[in-house]
Order: C-alpha cells, then sequence, then structure tokens
C-alpha cells in the first residue's frame, strides 16, 4: 500500500463529517453533514467511493450494522476514522494552515 | 407504512453493474431516501452518478490487470488470425480432400454447395475455438471482475476490428454477421467456462 501524502477536498470532507457524526456514520448521514455546514450536495455513489477509497488507505473502517425494511432490508455500513486517519487530517489541517497565515487578502474574511 | 418501490430498471442495473465494496450499503441508502420522499428522477440521477463513480474505481483498482488480460486476449485474437489465414490457404486442398473422401455423395452435395459449407463449418468452428480461448484467458487473468473484462474484450473487438478473412458463402452483410456472431458467441463461451471453473472451485473449498 503506497503511503497517502495528501488528502483531496472531498476526502477530508468526508472524513471530517465521520468525525462529527461520531459512531453514526454511515453514507446518508455523511452526505447530509456535509450538504448542512458546507452547502455542498455529494451524490451518495460518490460518498460511498471515497470511502472506499479512504479505506484501501486504512484511513477509515468499517462496520455492517442493522438492515430494515425502510432500505429493503439492506444493512447499513459504519465507518470510522482510524489512528492513522486522524493523523491524516491533523496533518491536512497544519499544512493548510501554513499556508493560510500571513495572506493578507484572507485576514478577517471568516468573521 | 407502505413500501414505495423505487424504479426497477434502476436497481437492477445498480444490482448488476456497479463495482464497489459497499454495494448493499449503498443500495440500502438510496432506497431508504427514496422511501423518504425523494423522486423517481433523483433516484435514476443518483444510480448513474453511482455507476459512474464506480466505473472510476473499477479502472483505479483493476486497470493494470484488466488491460494485462486484454492484451493477452488479444494475443490468443492475433494468433487465430494466422491460423485462419493458413486456413483460408488451405482451404481449396481441405475442399478436394473432403470432396473424395465422402465419395458417391459428393455429387449430391455439390448440387447443394454442401461440401463449401462443411468446409466453412471447419473455418468457423476454428474461429469459436480461438474466440473461446481469448475469452477463457481474459476471464481467468482477471479473476475479480470476470464479466468486466469479457465486456472489456467484447466493446475491444467491436472498435478495433480484426482484417479477418472467411469463405464467402453467403452475402456481404450476413458474413460479417455471422464472423461477428461466433466471435462473440465464442468469447461468451470461454468466459463462461472459466466463470464455471471459477464457482467450482470456490464451492470444493467451502
Amino acid at each position: 500500500m503506497s503511503k497517502r501524502t495528501y488528502l483531496s477536498q472531498t476526502e477530508l470532507m468526508i472524513m471530517l463529517a465521520i468525525m462529527r457524526l461520531g459512531r453514526n456514520g454511515y453514507g446518508i448521514p455523511i452526505a447530509q453533514e456535509i450538504a448542512a455546514r458546507t452547502g455542498r450536495e455529494l451524490a451518495i455513489g460518490v460518498v460511498y467511493s471515497t470511502l472506499w477509497r479512504l479505506e484501501d488507505d486504512a484511513l477509515v473502517r468499517s462496520e455492517v450494522g442493522e438492515s430494515t425494511a425502510a432500505r429493503g432490508g439492506r444493512a447499513k455500513t459504519y465507518f470510522q476514522l482510524t489512528a492513522k486517519g486522524v493523523k491524516q487530517v491533523r496533518e491536512a489541517r497544519q499544512s493548510l494552515q501554513q499556508l493560510w497565515d500571513g495572506i493578507p487578502q484572507l485576514k478577517g474574511s471568516l468573521t | 407504512m407502505t413500501f414505495r418501490r423505487p424504479p426497477r430498471v434502476a436497481t437492477w442495473l445498480l444490482k448488476h453493474l456497479l463495482y464497489g465494496r459497499h454495494k448493499e450499503s449503498l443500495m440500502g441508502d438510496l432506497i431508504q431516501l427514496h422511501q423518504d420522499g425523494r423522486s423517481s428522477g433523483w433516484y435514476w440521477r443518483q444510480v448513474l452518478t453511482a455507476l459512474l463513480a464506480g466505473f472510476g474505481d473499477a479502472v483505479r483498482t483493476l486497470g493494470i490487470s484488466l488491460a494485462m488480460s486484454l492484451c493477452a486476449a488479444w494475443g490468443a485474437i492475433l494468433l487465430w488470425r494466422e491460423l485462419n489465414a493458413l486456413f483460408i490457404r488451405n482451404s481449396g486442398d481441405l475442399y478436394w480432400f473432403l470432396r473424395d473422401a465422402l465419395g458417391s455423395f459428393a455429387p449430391a452435395l455439390d448440387g447443394t454447395n454442401g461440401i463449401l459449407v462443411l468446409v466453412w463449418l471447419v473455418g468457423a468452428f476454428l474461429r469459436v475455438l480461438c474466440f473461446a480461448a481469448s475469452g477463457w484467458i481474459v476471464a481467468r487473468l482477471h479473476p475479480r471482475q470476470q464479466r468486466i473484462a469479457i465486456t472489456a474484450l467484447i466493446v475491444s473487438l467491436l472498435v478495433w476490428s480484426v482484417p479477418w478473412q472467411q469463405i464467402r458463402i453467403v452475402g456481404a452483410e450476413l458474413q460479417s454477421l455471422t464472423h461477428y456472431g461466433s466471435a462473440l458467441a465464442g468469447i461468451l463461451v470461454g468466459g463462461w467456462l472459466a466463470m464455471a471453473r471459477g464457482s467450482g472451485r470456490k464451492l470444493a473449498r467451502t
């Protein structure tokens, strides 16, 4: 497995959403959390495709949950970040922060 | 609460064509959201996006192995092209051999182009055999997604057509149809044999 050196924006958003959701991180809430906080509508298929990629790189792990009649009897898959995933998110934040710092045009733009 | 059934064709496409590890969960999520009131148009858009994303995943995870298996299968097809050229060169001899061997039946067969049809059938058999070999090779070398590999081989054959010869016993349109038809049949038979062998092994292990 090759070492990851960066996260794409979608990957980072999904990983942050998983962290926010705690133990309830499966496809629908992840997409809804991202839509609610960023206004960006991700297709469920894109969410799963990204999660699979992250899982391949051992940044997230999955666990099969319960199935309900409303889902046509299909089980949910819950996702959580691994220690490696948390480290990667932290590193991404640091790198972005270093790029952010000291740019006069961006100072105070978030307030 | 009554169950609102999502579009059947879209669900079928998702079930059979989607490549990915969490296929069942993705289908469950889409069904749940449709059940919660999302429209059929929304469901279709989600399915098509999922299929596209799945295709990207397939290329990412299987690309190299798929390319290698396609190359090997094309090796078998090109080998067949050489064998076929040899067969065409010697088909006249085969015709006379069959004519002599069939003795008293020959005049009756000749009257209906029977011997020519026999020679054509030998060529068609060789063709099916070689394409079956290519279908078998592509499925065996790409065991994780055999259906995708077989489909890719068929598509590649339609895109890069092999310059082939065959004995002409029918019109030009039918000629092409018989050729592609036998090639397709060969690939499907070969692929099916490889898949049947794979599932036989899985059963033996359990």
